[in-house]
């Protein structure tokens, strides 16, 4: 029924729940390297979120712990980013642990605050 | 193979995967190291609880094949700091072990392995004697040992055993089993850990090595020919410090050779270190290319009566900018490539890891004098500066490198791999075919969470083409298997967090409006797990 929406949510000690949304560079590894249906032009929104179409690429802003779509990117973040001087995903071969966590991340659409208990695994509500 | 708190796994390097795991200690490991036996490897495993084993493998057997030694090595109360061992030339299939503790004791073990080598029988005739004890000051608590032979030049004399300590007092020390190693005569092979009272004292410190100014820890040396043995340390000052040890024959023995320690230059000049501290750490400096001169050496020692050891400082490396944490010598092998003007054998090269993310290669510059030089700078600086350790390297904390120079692997903080091959320039496709020029690049290897798994989901539930798991590693990541192969490789990583990370969720938007997420601790972390396994 969710095939090819790419969707999780995670929940830490922080009590707070985010949603993540594959980008498209993620889903165009998918494809190559494990031959997984990508599931485009499938529309995404939930309460609200206008993520109405999937982000290229996403990154970590200095402040803050949401990722975020790399549009949003400052110039002096860019610049930091080019500096550390990652190569870029060709998706020729598994991506190296400097990848996995310069160009994989998937940028968070939704947080939902207001839980009084740590979370814990719970699927079986969902 | 390498450790994984209280299990010993054993990965393949080309494929990519690991073969097996081994398990037999319940400390969490602190110390691995290895040694070559006529037909197998002796790998010995040190824990926290001080709890040491020993686990041999023939190299006529598969790679999972490993036999855990029944007896352990016992004697150490503390967790193991450090511990080295080295197989005897004198004898086939013996070997000693030296492990020192946090409490400031080291013992030197002495294993004859028996006829394991030959029979199957699952309980090899093995004997281990304790045959000396060191006790330390904790002010000069062991945080790196090397035991080795040193070679004497002669084929008559048998090689001297030496443990060399880097100590917490920025010191090395270093003990030599003075008239020779006795060994353990018949009648030991109880099957117990025995003690040979008599042997206990078989080690004597002949000198201190003063120079670091932080603590030493970590030590590799090598024979380069019968009579010269190089040994490099590497301390917490960033600095690297590479020592020439040479043997010499004394040939009227009486006359000046009555006392153990024959002289040790007090004067230690320290300026010179500090000159080339102040140099800037791109421009790597390398000094006091000592001559062979007696007189300029800092410490000589005497062995079985005709033997003296000049010790001389070869180099001080600097390059690092933090903390030096493993050291390697690069085995000399014969270069096999094509190019003809290429020399017959490769040169004395080091390689080292530091927590500055770099690792280093090392040689000497043959048209500079024979100053040491960094040859390959390799490092990896992806990842978000300040984040937690999953997307984020601090630094590497050991490395190593194969057997035919050929690959690097290095371990981030945390645990992160991180492997380098090396490659001819023209398989590099971004650069133009420059000839027999060699060129590393770094390939994808092992990867994994570095913490407990928390919870995990599949993709969908019908087809499950995905598995996405959060750790208290503080990530998430996603694992699909390979067209090719099938293998499960981690394809992206959705979140780098800053808090440990409990669950995770695959939501169908039908439902979503009429579901609640929130959950309460009273769930135990496994029923998640199950409900999409079973």
């Amino acid at each position: 029924m969710d095939r090819g929406s790419h969707v999780v949510f995670t929940g830490g000690e922080e009590k707070i729940i985010r949603q993540f949304s594959a980008p498209e560079i993620v889903l165009t590894g998918l494809r190559r390297l494990c031959n997984i249906d990508s599931g485009e032009g499938q529309v995404v929104e939930f309460m609200g979120s206008s993520s109405t179409c999937r982000v290229q690429r996403a990154y970590i802003p200095e402040l803050g712990l949401s990722n975020k779509a790399c549009d949003a990117m400052t110039k002096a973040e860019m610049k930091e980013q080019l500096l550390r001087g990652v190569s870029s995903l060709d998706w020729r071969d598994c991506p190296l642990e400097s990848q996995l966590s310069d160009y994989t991340l998937w940028p968070g659409m939704v947080v939902l605050y207001e839980l009084r208990y740590y979370s814990k695994a719970d699927d079986e509500s969902v | 193979m390498f450790a994984v708190h209280n299990l010993i796994a054993v990965a393949d390097v080309r494929a990519s995967s690991i073969v097996c795991t081994l398990k037999a200690q319940s400390g969490v490991i602190t110390s691995l190291s290895s040694c070559y036996l006529r037909q197998s490897i002796a790998v010995v495993a040190a824990s926290e609880d001080g709890c040491i084993l020993v686990w041999k493998h023939r190299f006529s057997s598969s790679i999972t094949e490993w036999r855990l030694v029944e007896q352990q090595l016992t004697g150490l109360l503390g967790a193991v700091s450090s511990s080295s061992s080295c197989s005897l030339q004198s004898t086939t299939d013996a070997f000693v072990v030296a492990a020192a503790d946090f409490k400031g004791s080291l013992l030197v073990w002495h294993i004859i392995s028996g006829s394991s080598d030959i029979d199957e029988e699952p309980s090899p005739m093995t004997s281990i004697q304790i045959i000396s004890k060191i006790k330390f000051p904790s002010a000069q608590m062991a945080k790196s040992i090397h035991i080795c032979e040193l070679p004497t030049g002669d084929s008559r004399s048998p090689p001297c055993l030496t443990i060399f300590i880097g100590s917490v007092d920025s010191r090395i020390h270093i003990y030599v089993a003075k008239d020779g190693i006795q060994l353990p005569t018949n009648g030991s092979r109880s099957g117990s850990t025995t003690e040979a009272p008599s042997h206990l004292e078989l080690f004597s410190c002949v000198g201190i090595l003063p120079g670091h100014e932080e603590w030493v820890v970590c030590l590799a040396a090598v024979a380069i020919d019968c009579r010269t043995t190089m040994l490099a340390s590497g301390s917490q000052d960033a600095k690297i410090r590479v020592w020439k040890i040479k043997a010499t024959k004394v040939m009227d023995a009486q006359g000046s050779c009555g006392n153990s320690i024959l002289e040790q230059v007090t004067a230690f000049d320290e300026d010179d270190d500090e000159t080339d501290g102040e140099q800037s750490a791109d421009i790597p400096a390398a000094a006091l290319t000592d001559d062979d001169n007696m007189d300029e050496s800092r410490l000589q020692f005497c062995y079985c009566d005709d033997i003296v050891y000049s010790l001389f400082l070869e180099s001080l490396l600097v390059g690092h900018e933090d903390w030096v944490t493993s050291l390697q010598w690069m085995p000399q092998v014969s270069t096999q490539s094509s190019g003809s003007s290429s020399s017959s054998a490769q040169p004395l090269r080091l390689f080292s890891t530091s927590m500055d993310r770099n690792m280093v290669v090392w040689a000497p510059d043959l048209t500079a004098g024979g100053i040491w030089v960094p040859v390959v700078r390799m490092g990896d600086i992806g990842g978000a500066l300040g984040g937690s350790i999953g997307g984020n390297l601090l630094g590497f904390v050991a490395g190593s490198i194969s057997p035919d120079c050929s690959s690097v692997l290095g371990v981030g903080y945390g645990g992160s791999f991180h492997l380098w091959r090396s490659v001819a320039s023209s398989d590099y496709l971004d650069t133009p075919d420059t000839g027999t020029e060699r060129r590393w690049i770094p390939v994808p290897f092992l990867t994994g969470h570095f913490g407990s798994v928390n919870d995990l989901t599949w993709s969908d539930r019908e087809t499950g083409e995905y598995l996405v798991s959060v750790s208290s590693d503080q990530t998430c990541r996603l694992h699909a298997p390979l067209t090719d192969g099938g293998t499960w490789r981690e394809i992206s990583r959705p979140q780098i967090h800053g808090y440990d990370l409990n669950c995770v969720a695959k939501v169908c938007y039908a439902m979503l409006y009429s579901t609640c997420i929130l959950s309460s601790n009273a769930l135990s972390i496994m029923r998640g797990c199950h409900y999409y396994l079973s």
